[in-house]
Order: C-alpha cells, then sequence, then structure tokens
C-alpha cells in the first residue's frame, strides 16, 4: 500500500549534512513526511543541472556523489517527483547579499526604492544556478518548493575584520538591524514567490552583530577547522522545522 | 599699410581652415583654458549629449565620476532602466539652466525650491524627473528619500569634482503657474500629472533668463568648489517636438543657437568656465550633416567619437599628450548602450501625429 505521507526531498550542498543529522538526531519531528536527500558538493554539486525534462547530474562523478548521498539511488528530480522539494544553502548565500547593500544603504546616496531593491534582489537570484532550478521545479504547481539559503557567516569562530573578510570590506554592517534584515531578505522572499518558490528564512534569534550567526549554531569542531559556513544540527533543526509548519 | 588680419594663424581664415580642409580635416577647433588631466574627476550633466561625453572620457581612461552608482547586483540593462549610471548622480536629463539651478538649490540648501509631487493612480512621480523610476514610486515617502539620496550625490558630485560637464539641452520647458516650478517635462506627456492650462505654462527662456539662471547655477557651485572648473556644451539633438507655436526646425534653431549665445557668453566672461564646441562639430555645414541618423535628429556614433576626437587633440595640442597612470580601482563607466540614450524628451515623440 503506498505510504499516505508527504514526501520531502532535501536538495543542497555540503549544507544538507546538518539537516541529515538534525532529521537523524532526532532534533526535527517529521511525522508525515519521508524524507529524501539529494545533492553534492564542490564540483560536483555544479554539475547537477537542468537537463531535458529533469535535473541530472552532468557528470559521472556527480551521478556517484548522488548514489552515495539519496539512499534509493536516484539520479534525477522532476516536478511531481516529490510533494515538497526543500533547497537547501545551495550557493544563494545571505552573507553575499545583505553586507554588500547594508552597506551601500548606509551612503548618503544609497537609498534603494523597492523597485529597485527587488531588482537587485532578481538579479541575485537569477544569478544562481540552484535558484533558477528551484523555479523550474515550481512552475508546474505539482511540486511546492522552499529554498532555505546558504545562512549568514558564523559569529567568533575567526576574526571577521581581518583580511578580505566581511567587516573588513564594511566594518558598519554589524550594526545592520532587524529591520534592514527584514527589508532586504523580505525582497529575497518576494521574488522567490514571483517564481512560485517559498523562502525560508534564517530565523532572526540566530542573528548577531548584524549579519552574522551566533556561535551557538556553529558547525562541531568549527574552533579547529575556521568553518564560518557550516552550522550545527540544531541551526538545521530549526529551518527544517519552519519547512514543516509551512508544509502542513 | 599693415593691419591686424595679417598676423593671424590659417585658422582664422575659412578657405584653408575649413573649404580646404573639409569636415576630416579641421583641427584647432578648440583651445581649451585648462588641462584635463586623466586624474581628474569630471562630473556629468544635462541634456541627453552629456551621456557620450561621460562614457568616451571613460573609454580613455579619463576619471567619469559616478556620485550616485547603481546598488550592488543592479547592472547593465536593469541599472540603465532606473537610471543608474547615466549621469554622475540621478537626476535624469537636465534641459535647462533653471532645472539645473533648482537641483542645486535643494542639494545645498540655497534658496527657494517650491515643492511639489504628483501622484496618479496610487504611484508617486518627481516632477523633477518623472521617469527615473519606471512605473513611479510606492509612496511619497518613497519619492522624498531617494530624491535625498540623489541631492547628496549632486552635493558629493559639486564638492569633490575637478571638472563639472554640463550639457544645456532646451530653451523650452513648462512651469507651475503660481509657484514657478519647472518641470522636466511637459505634465500630461508622462505619467504622474493631467495637463491642466491653467496651472501649467509654457516658457520659452530667452538670452537674458536662460544667462541668469545659469550664471546663478555655476556660481552656487563655485561657492561649494573654489576650485571647479566648468566645461560648456550644447546639446546638438533637435528638439523632437516645440510648444512655441514654430515650426519646429525654427524652433530649435531659436532654441540650440541662444543656449550657444549664452554659452558663449558666461564663457568670455568666467576664467573657470569653457565651451567646447561638440555643437558646431555635429551641426556645422561642413559636416553635411553626416552624422545625425536617418531621422536628422539622433546623433550617431561616428559623430561622438568625431567630438571626442576633437576634444582629446585639442588637449593634447594645447597641453600635450596626457600620461596616463594606471589606476587601482577601475574607473566608473556609464552603463548606457550606443543605441540607449535616455533622452526623456523622445517621450514627446509619442504625441506626435
Amino acid at each position: 500500500m503506498p505510504s499516505q505521507n508527504k514526501s520531502l526531498c532535501v536538495f543542497g550542498d555540503s549544507h544538507i549534512g546538518s539537516v541529515r543529522k538534525a532529521i537523524g538526531d532526532g532534533k526535527v519531528k517529521l511525522r508525515g513526511i519521508d524524507v529524501e536527500f539529494w545533492g553534492a558538493t564542490g564540483e560536483n554539486f555544479r554539475n547537477i543541472n537542468l537537463v531535458d525534462d529533469a535535473i541530472r547530474p552532468q557528470s559521472d562523478e556527480a551521478a556517484e556523489v548522488l548514489k552515495s548521498i539519496n539512499a534509493r539511488g536516484r539520479l534525477s528530480i522532476a516536478p511531481g517527483d516529490f510533494d515538497l522539494v526543500l533547497f537547501y544553502g545551495a550557493r544563494l548565500r545571505l552573507s553575499s547579499f545583505v553586507p554588500s547593500l547594508v552597506h551601500h544603504m548606509r551612503k548618503p546616496h544609497g537609498y534603494m526604492s523597492e523597485a529597485v531593491l527587488r531588482a537587485a534582489a532578481r538579479r541575485f537570484i537569477g544569478n544562481c544556478r540552484a535558484a533558477r532550478l528551484a523555479k523550474w521545479l515550481a512552475g508546474d504547481g505539482r511540486t511546492r518548493v522552499f529554498f532555505a539559503p546558504t545562512p549568514f557567516l558564523t559569529w567568533g569562530v575567526l576574526d571577521h575584520r581581518q583580511d578580505k573578510r566581511t567587516l573588513a570590506l564594511y566594518p558598519e554592517v554589524e550594526s545592520t538591524t532587524a529591520e534592514e534584515r527584514a527589508r532586504l531578505i523580505g525582497a529575497l522572499s518576494a521574488e522567490m514567490a514571483q517564481d512560485g518558490v517559498t523562502l525560508v528564512p534564517q530565523p532572526e534569534e540566530t542573528v548577531v552583530h548584524g549579519v552574522f550567526t551566533d556561535q551557538k549554531y556553529a558547525v562541531e569542531n568549527a574552533a579547529e577547522s575556521g568553518d564560518i559556513s557550516h552550522k550545527s544540527a540544531e541551526f538545521a533543526a530549526l529551518m527544517v522545522d519552519s519547512v514543516v509548519r509551512a508544509a502542513k | 599699410m599693415s593691419n591686424p588680419y595679417e598676423t593671424l594663424g590659417p585658422e582664422a581664415y575659412w578657405r584653408p581652415a575649413v573649404a580646404a580642409a573639409g569636415p576630416f580635416g579641421l583641427t584647432g577647433l578648440w583651445s581649451p583654458k585648462y588641462r584635463v588631466r586623466p586624474q581628474d574627476r569630471i562630473v556629468t550633466a544635462g541634456s541627453c549629449f552629456a551621456q557620450h561625453i561621460g562614457r568616451a572620457l571613460s573609454e580613455r581612461g579619463f576619471q567619469w565620476y559616478d556620485a550616485e552608482p547603481a546598488p550592488p547586483f543592479v547592472q547593465d540593462d536593469e541599472a540603465w532602466r532606473y537610471n543608474y549610471g547615466i549621469f554622475s548622480f540621478r537626476t535624469g536629463n537636465i534641459y535647462t539652466p533653471k532645472m539645473l539651478l533648482q537641483w542645486l538649490r535643494l542639494a545645498f540648501d540655497a534658496g527657494e525650491v517650491p515643492d511639489e509631487i504628483w501622484e496618479e493612480d496610487g504611484r508617486f512621480y518627481d516632477p523633477l524627473r518623472p521617469v527615473i523610476e519606471p512605473g513611479g514610486f510606492a509612496s511619497e515617502d518613497e519619492l522624498r528619500a531617494a530624491r535625498a539620496a540623489t541631492l547628496a550625490a549632486i552635493r558629493d558630485a559639486v564638492q569633490r569634482a575637478h571638472i563639472f560637464v554640463f550639457t544645456l539641452g532646451l530653451t523650452e520647458s513648462w512651469e507651475n503657474s503660481e509657484t514657478g516650478l519647472q518641470y522636466a517635462l511637459c505634465p500630461g506627456t508622462v505619467k504622474g500629472a493631467r495637463f491642466d492650462p491653467e496651472r501649467h505654462v509654457f516658457r520659452n527662456g530667452g538670452f537674458r533668463s536662460l544667462y541668469k539662471e545659469l550664471q546663478a547655477a555655476l556660481r552656487l557651485m563655485r561657492q561649494k568648489n573654489k576650485n571647479l572648473r566648468v566645461l560648456l556644451t550644447v546639446s546638438p539633438v533637435p528638439l523632437t517636438a516645440t510648444a512655441s507655436g514654430q515650426h519646429v526646425l525654427n524652433a530649435t534653431s531659436y532654441s540650440k543657437s541662444t543656449l550657444r549665445a549664452v554659452a558663449g557668453q558666461i564663457t568670455a566672461e568666467y576664467r573657470f568656465i569653457d565651451y567646447f564646441p561638440s555643437y558646431e562639430i555635429i551641426t556645422h555645414p561642413v559636416f553635411r550633416g553626416m552624422f545625425y541618423g536617418p531621422n536628422m535628429r539622433s546623433v550617431e556614433k561616428a559623430g561622438v567619437d568625431t567630438v571626442m576626437g576633437h576634444f582629446f587633440a585639442d588637449q593634447a595640442r594645447v597641453f600635450g599628450a596626457p600620461k596616463m597612470t594606471k589606476r587601482k580601482r577601475k574607473a566608473s563607466k556609464p552603463v548606457i548602450q550606443d543605441d540607449e540614450l535616455k533622452c526623456e524628451e523622445e517621450l514627446l515623440g509619442a504625441f506626435a501625429k
């Protein structure tokens, strides 16, 4: 007898590891939802693309990685294959979008009308291959598509004022306000909604110092590895939980 | 018996300087008052033709100064659509001296400029630049915030510029009959305001008024930047339409010759102001109209190249070739395409019978 559960595919790059851990550790309740993972890291992620009528790997190596990540050996995703697809991370980086725009907005000439901001958001999304795939997947309405962008970089692991890091380039963004974040991420959300995709915003309680993620959500061993990008299973649980709530 | 003509160079005589030289042999059309150095910050504003000058300067490695750059991710066609990177600040075309004066007074809080906002179908339009945002602004607050940003950019541009290039475009304009506010475009030709014959009056500026307005604008800029130098040009682009009651050809002739006279007079009176004869290079009979497109209005790339060729050649003739140095940062570059000049006056063409 076929499952009455909803099917969810978590699709992304290395960030989906934290989602797998969150689910595996029971940090998020997925009652009534069957989950599959699909994605790859690095070069292999770049080799996943729209081919004919489905999202597929474009190299043998990427196909091998997909087989190792997806328990069913699935090699393609098309509209209707899942009830829900969550693009997770997938190179749509809040840390690229928000700080540079806050830096611009803080200049005397930096005011952006809503239309201009939306144009910026549209271009940012359009530059991201995964966002284009999400739009395509959502296109015929059979699959509900969510997108959780790569969260802000983690605070407290490295000095963000050093080298060419965020605060070295844009020192003033440390004081980014909740209103500023809401306006910018709201523009992303509105543009994605036009594509039929639901943006999953980073929870406000996880944001510190304007445009960073609280150190308590750092990936395991971040201090040793210097990894300011990946986050913990607790963080992923918050994100997936909001998708589950929205999906109901 | 000697006379003053005996000692003049060949450039003073029509036959060698023009007739024998032909359109591509003309030299020495401009004797610049000051050197334009590669490191000079050059601000451009004014009528459509100023857009060409900004782009040509930056293509040659000069520092065209973009005081109001587009936000990150707003690039190319989108930047152009929202009027970023076209002039040094986001005013759109400034066709008349009074419009320039109004913008400067607002920017420096230096005199009364009547307040007026246009609203239509729930969208808000700035009468000083009604087509700056396609579809207008979402609210009056948004309009005012966007205008404040542009005024900040004007302050920055005027105070930091070494050279301010202003292209005079039109003598004809429309004003509010009660307040005197001059509009960028005739109400009713663009979205935002319906034309009201009681409130909206036509004005065709004469020499005296245009001179005074330009003088006031340039003096104000000079007050804010005592080292600022100004380079005036007159747009060679004919009027798209006239409300003067004259034939548009005659109205163009009046408009351009009056602006040319104003530019000539003010250049003669002030050392910091120079005039560059781009108007003559495009319009003079010696060129037989060859630089105009088939509509005899648009200036083609060959014309712009010829104009700028004279600009750089005459700079080099008087001051020597510029020493181009490698810059750490890439100079700003206007985003316009060859066939995409932002000429709001073109909108009037839609009303042509």
